[in-house]
C-alpha cells in the first residue's frame, strides 16, 4: 500500500531542473488511475517474476567464479549445450523455412480446409507438451508406425537419436514462425506488388524483391522465438531424446538431472547460461523489431 | 480575459512546442489557432484543457489559475480531432456520459441529450453505434457530448479534418451558428487559413511554438504584423525587389509580398481600365481556370507575380503581354512587415 | 499466363503445408486418440477414472484457475498502466513481463526451487511457519503462474496500444473515475482480447511440464498434475493408460483451439472501423 501512494506522489509532482523548469513524469495524462495500476504491476511483476529469477544470484553466493567455470567447462555440460544449440538451430531452420511456406498459404491462397488448417497451426501451444512427446516418441521409434517405415528404408529411427530431438521441437516451434509472418504479410501492400508488375517483373522477382524484404523482419523474429522455445524445451523431448550424455543430452535435461542429484550450485551454472542465451537472442530480436518499426515509420 | 496563458512553456525531449506563449481570450468569442503543422497549436489547446501539463507558465481560466487543477474540472468540453466517440456506446450514450459521471438525474440527462440531439440534427440516430455514421454526423455527436455538461470554455482539435470537402462547408457555417448562439467561449485548431477566416471571430497565428500575431480575420488578411504571417496568409507572391515596380520606387531593394488580388492585369486595349494609374509591362506564363476565377501566373521586372482575373473578362493566352500595376503589397525589414501602397493609388 | 505457372507453384505450396501439418500435427493427435483406446473401452474408462488420476485432475483444475486468477489481475493492470500512461521505465517494465516466455521451464521451477528450498534465506522462517512450498502444492502453482505470467497482458497490450487514449481522455476529461472509465470505454475493447489470453493461459497452465516436475514431490495423488501423472504412467510402461489420460487432455487442447478461433472471429469482428 505503501508503495502505491509513492508512486502516485512521484507522478503528481514535478521535477525541478537547474533552469528552473519544471517536467512533470506522468500527470500529463488526465487518465485516473496511474499510482494503482503501476503499483499492482511492479509489485506483482517483482514478486512474482523479478525476486525469484534473481535468487539465482543470491541464493548460490557459495558458488564462485572459479566453480561456475569449472562447472561449465565440464566435458558433458558443454557438450549438452552443443547438443541443445545444435538441435533447436536446425529445427529453427527448418520451421522457418516452413513457416514462411505456411504463412504464404494461409495469406495468399483460397482452398477448402484453409480455416481449419489455420486453427490447427496452434496446437503445440494448446497441447499439453507431455503428451506429444510421448506420442511423437511411439511413432517414431523402431518399431513405432514411421520409425519403423524409416527403419526399412535405412534411414533409422528417429527416436533416441539428435533427429528425435529436432523432431520433437520443430513441433513446439510451429506456431511461432507461423504466427509472425502471417499479420506482416497481410499488411503487405498489394499495390506495390502490382506496381512491379506493371514493369514487368516476374512472381520470383516481385516475391525476392518486393514482397520478402518486408518479412524478413517477422522471419527473423518468429526464428528467433522458436529457437528460443527450443532450446528451453524439456516435456516433450524428455521422452524422444534418450537421454544419452555426450551424445542426446540437452542441457535442461541436465539441469534435471543435477537437481535430482540436488547438486543445485551446477544447476544454476548450467541455468545461468542458458539465460544468457535465451536473453541474448530476446535482445536480437528486439533489435531487428525496432529497426523494422523504423523503418516502417519512416515510409 | 476569459482564458489567459502567461509565458507558457512545453518542451518535448529538445523541441519547444510552446515558447513563452502569451495569450489572452475575450469571453464569447470564437477563436482560432492557426498555423502550419508542428507550430504548437494544439499542443496550446491540450494545454488548456489539461491533456498536457506546461513546463512552466500560468494558464489562468475565469480568473483562476487552473495549472494544478485537473481537465476534468476545469469546465471545458474538448472535441477531438478523430472524435474519440466511444464505440461501444450508441450516440445517446455518448452524449449522456459526461452529465452520467456528474451523477446528474435520470429525467434531467434524458431532457438535455433530447435537446441536443434536436440541436446537433440527430433526430432518428439516437440508438445507432459510431461506426454506423457518417463523417458529419460524427463530429456532430462529438459536439454534442462536449456540450452536454454545459462547459463555459469549448475547445475543438481540427474539428473538419476528418470530413469531405463538401460536407466540411456546410459544418462550417452549422458549428459558427450554434456556438454563436450558445454563446460558449470556444476555441479551435485548424491548419486550414479559409477555415479559420470563414468561422472564428478572431484568429490567433502561431509558429514555432510562440504567437505571430492576434486578430480578427480582416486584420490578419489585411495587415499581416510579421513576414511569417505575411507569406503564411494568402496566396502571395514573394518579390525579391519592390522597388523595381512603379508607384513603388521609393521602397527600394526591399522584399515584398504580394498577394494576387493586388495585382490588376489589364490586356492589350484594356489600358483605360487602370484609371490613369501608370502601368508596366508583363509576360502571362500560365493561365489557369480556377472556377471562380482565372489564376494567372506573370513575369515583370524579372519577378514573379500570382494575380487573379474574372471570368467575366477574356482570358490572356501563355506567352502574352499584358500591362500591370500592384495596388498594395507588403514590404519585409527582418521579421517586421512595412504597409506599401502604389503612390499613384495613395493621392 | 502467369496465372498458370503460378498454379502449380500454388498447388505445391498448399500441398507441402498440409503435408507437414498433417504429419507433425495429426498424425500425433490421431494417434493419441487410437493408442488411449488401444485396449478396449475397459481399460480406457479404468484409466480415466483412477483415483489417482482424478486427484491428478483435481490439483491441475485447482491449479490452472490459480493461475488464470492471478495472472488475469496482473494481465488487466500491466495491460492499463502500460498503454494507457506515458512514464519513464515503461519499456524495460514491458520487456520485464515478457521474461518469462524466454525461460526455460526447467529453469522457472529451480528458481522457486532456489527462493523457497532448503537454501534460501527464507527456508527456516517457512518451515517454523510450517509451510511447505518445494515439492508441494505451492510450488506448483507458483511454477505455473509465472510459467504462464504474461500470458493475459500481452493479449491486451497490442489492443489497446493500436487504439490510442483519447476515448479514456475524453472520458477522464468529463469527469469519469478510473474504474468507471475502464469499465465503460475500455474493456469493451478488449473483452475478446482478455478472453482470449485467458484461454490461452489456461491452456499452458493445463500441459505445463517442466516447471513442476522440478518442484513436484512426485506424490502419487498429493503432488502429480495430470502431465506429471501420465508421464508416470508412461515411465512405468502402462502405455494404453497413459494415453487414455492424455486424451483428456487432447481433447481439452481441440476446445482451446475452437474457443480460440471463434474469439478471434468475434475480436476480428468487433475491431474494424
Amino acid at each position: 500500500m505503501k508503495n502505491v501512494k509513492n508512486m502516485q506522489k512521484k507522478a503528481r509532482s514535478p521535477v525541478i531542473f537547474p533552469d528552473g523548469t519544471r517536467k512533470f513524469n506522468t500527470a500529463t495524462s488526465v487518465i485516473p488511475g496511474f499510482g494503482l495500476s503501476i503499483g499492482v504491476t511492479v509489485t506483482m511483476l517483482s514478486f512474482i517474476v523479478l525476486i525469484p529469477l534473481l535468487s539465482m544470484f543470491w541464493s548460490n553466493s557459495d558458488l564462485t567464479l572459479a566453480d561456475f567455470f569449472a562447472t561449465i567447462t565440464r566435458r558433458r555440460v558443454l557438450m549438452s549445450f552443443a547438443v541443445s544449440l545444435e538441435t533447436a538451430l536446425i529445427a529453427s531452420l527448418i520451421n522457418m523455412v516452413m513457416g514462411l511456406v505456411m504463412a504464404w498459404v494461409l495469406v495468399r491462397y483460397e482452398f477448402p480446409g484453409k480455416r481449419l488448417l489455420d486453427g490447427m497451426i496452434e496446437l503445440p501451444f494448446a497441447l499439453p507438451t507431455v503428451v506429444a512427446g510421448m506420442a511423437l516418441t511411439s511413432l517414431t521409434t523402431d518399431n513405432g508406425l514411421i520409425g519403423g517405415f524409416l527403419e526399412r528404408i535405412g534411414i533409422g529411427a528417429p527416436a533416441y537419436t539428435r533427429a528425435g530431438i529436432v523432431i520433437a521441437m520443430i513441433f513446439v516451434g510451429i506456431p511461432f514462425v507461423v504466427r509472425s509472418i502471417q499479420p506482416v504479410l497481410e499488411k503487405v501492400d498489394r499495390r506495390a506488388e502490382e506496381a512491379a508488375f506493371i514493369m514487368g517483373a516476374g512472381p520470383a522477382c516481385i516475391f525476392w524483391r518486393v514482397i520478402f524484404p518486408e518479412i524478413r523482419p517477422a522471419m527473423l523474429v518468429g526464428f528467433g522465438l522458436a529457437f528460443a522455445r527450443s532450446l528451453g524445451e524439456y516435456g516433450s523431448v524428455v521422452f524422444i531424446a534418450g537421454n544419452q550424455p555426450y551424445k542426446t543430452e540437452i542441457a535442461p535435461l541436465l539441469i534435471m538431472s543435477e537437481l535430482q542429484e540436488y547438486d543445485y550450485a551446477s544447476a544454476t551454472a548450467i541455468a545461468l547460461v542458458m539465460l544468457i542465451i535465451a536473453f541474448f537472442t530476446l535482445f536480437v530480436m528486439n533489435l531487428i523489431q525496432s529497426r523494422a518499426a523504423r523503418r516502417a515509420g519512416e515510409r | 480575459m476569459y482564458v489567459e496563458l502567461k509565458n507558457v512553456v512545453k518542451t518535448y525531449d529538445t523541441y519547444r512546442a510552446a515558447d513563452n506563449i502569451d495569450l489572452a481570450i475575450e469571453e464569447g468569442r470564437l477563436v482560432a489557432l492557426l498555423g502550419p503543422s508542428g507550430s504548437g497549436k494544439t499542443t496550446i489547446l491540450r494545454m488548456i484543457a489539461g491533456l498536457e501539463h506546461q513546463d512552466s507558465g500560468d494558464i489562468i481560466i475565469d480568473g483562476r489559475v487552473v495549472n494544478d487543477v485537473p481537465g476534468s474540472e476545469r469546465g471545458i468540453g474538448f472535441v477531438f480531432q478523430n472524435y474519440a466517440l466511444f464505440r461501444y456506446m450508441t450516440v445517446f450514450d455518448n452524449i449522456a456520459f459526461g452529465l452520467e459521471v456528474q451523477k446528474r438525474d435520470k429525467a434531467f440527462i434524458r431532457s438535455r441529450v433530447e435537446e441536443l440531439i434536436a440541436l446537433t440534427d440527430l433526430k432518428g440516430l439516437e440508438k445507432r453505434y459510431p461506426n454506423q455514421l457518417s463523417g458529419g454526423q460524427r463530429q456532430r455527436v462529438a459536439f454534442a457530448r462536449a456540450i452536454a455538461p454545459s462547459p463555459r470554455l469549448l475547445l475543438l482539435d481540427e474539428p473538419f479534418a476528418a470530413i469531405d470537402a463538401k460536407v466540411r462547408k456546410d459544418l462550417r457555417i452549422w458549428l459558427r451558428e450554434t456556438i454563436s448562439r450558445l454563446g460558449v467561449t470556444s476555441i479551435f485548431v485548424t491548419h486550414d487559413q479559409e477555415e479559420a477566416i470563414e468561422v472564428a471571430d478572431e484568429i490567433v497565428i502561431t509558429n514555432r511554438g510562440h504567437v505571430e500575431q492576434t486578430g480578427t480575420p480582416m486584420e490578419i488578411c489585411t495587415d499581416p504584423k510579421t513576414a511569417f504571417v505575411a507569406r503564411f496568409i494568402g496566396r502571395g507572391a514573394e518579390v525579391s525587389r519592390i522597388g523595381a515596380f512603379s508607384g513603388f520606387e521609393s521602397a527600394g531593394d526591399l522584399c515584398a509580398i504580394v498577394q494576387p488580388e493586388f495585382v490588376h492585369v489589364f490586356r492589350d486595349g484594356e489600358e483605360g481600365a487602370a484609371g490613369g494609374v501608370p502601368t508596366q509591362a508583363g509576360v502571362v506564363q500560365q493561365a489557369a481556370f480556377r472556377g471562380a476565377n482565372y489564376e494567372l501566373q506573370l513575369t515583370a521586372c524579372g519577378e514573379t507575380l500570382t494575380a487573379f482575373r474574372s471570368l467575366e473578362q477574356p482570358a490572356p493566352a501563355a506567352g502574352e503581354v499584358v500591362q500591370l500595376y500592384i495596388a498594395r503589397a507588403k514590404g519585409l525589414r527582418g521579421e517586421e512587415t512595412v504597409p506599401l501602397f502604389n503612390r499613384y493609388l495613395a493621392k | 499466363m502467369i496465372e498458370q505457372k503460378n498454379k502449380w507453384v500454388r498447388r505445391l505450396l498448399i500441398g507441402l503445408t498440409v503435408a507437414f501439418l498433417g504429419l507433425f500435427l495429426v498424425v500425433p493427435l490421431v494417434f493419441v486418440l487410437v493408442q488411449a483406446f488401444s485396449r478396449g473401452l475397459g481399460v480406457y474408462w479404468e484409466a480415466v477414472s483412477d483415483t489417482f488420476a482424478v486427484q491428478a485432475l483435481v490439483l491441475t483444475l485447482v491449479t490452472v484457475f490459480t493461475a488464470v486468477a492471478v495472472n488475469t489481475i496482473f494481465g488487466l493492470f500491466a495491460a492499463w498502466s502500460l498503454t494507457r500512461y506515458r512514464f519513464f521505465g515503461r519499456k524495460i517494465l514491458n520487456t520485464f513481463i515478457d521474461l518469462p516466455l524466454s525461460v526455460s521451464p526447467v529453469i522457472a521451477g529451480l528458481i522457486f526451487l532456489l527462493t523457497f528450498g532448503r537454501f534460501s534465506p527464507i527456508y527456516p522462517l517457512l518451515t517454523a511457519a510450517g509451510i511447505r512450498v518445494v515439492y508441494a502444492i505451492p510450488g506448483i502453482i507458483l511454477a505455473t503462474i509465472f510459467v504462464t505470467f504474461p500470458y493475459v497482458s500481452r493479449e491486451i497490450i497490442p489492443v489497446l496500444e493500436a487504439r490510442g487514449t483519447e476515448e479514456e481522455e475524453a472520458a477522464a476529461l468529463m469527469g469519469a473515475g478510473g474504474f468507471t472509465i475502464f469499465r465503460r470505454v475500455t474493456f469493451p475493447h478488449i473483452k475478446w482480447a482478455f478472453l482470449y489470453g485467458i484461454v490461452l493461459c489456461a491452456a499452458r497452465a493445463l500441459g505445463e511440464f517442466g516447471a513442476v516436475s522440478v518442484l513436484s514431490g512426485r506424490l502419487r495423488g498429493r503432488t502429480l498434475t495430470l502431465p506429471l501423472y501420465i508421464e508416470s504412467l508412461y515411465q512405468e510402461y502402462s502405455y494404453a493408460p497413459a494415453f487414455a489420460v492424455s486424451s483428456i487432455l487432447v481433447v481439452l487442447a481441440i476446445l482451446v483451439l475452437i474457443i480460440k478461433t471463434v474469439l478471434e472471429y468475434k475480436g476480428n469482428k468487433r475491431g474494424d472501423l
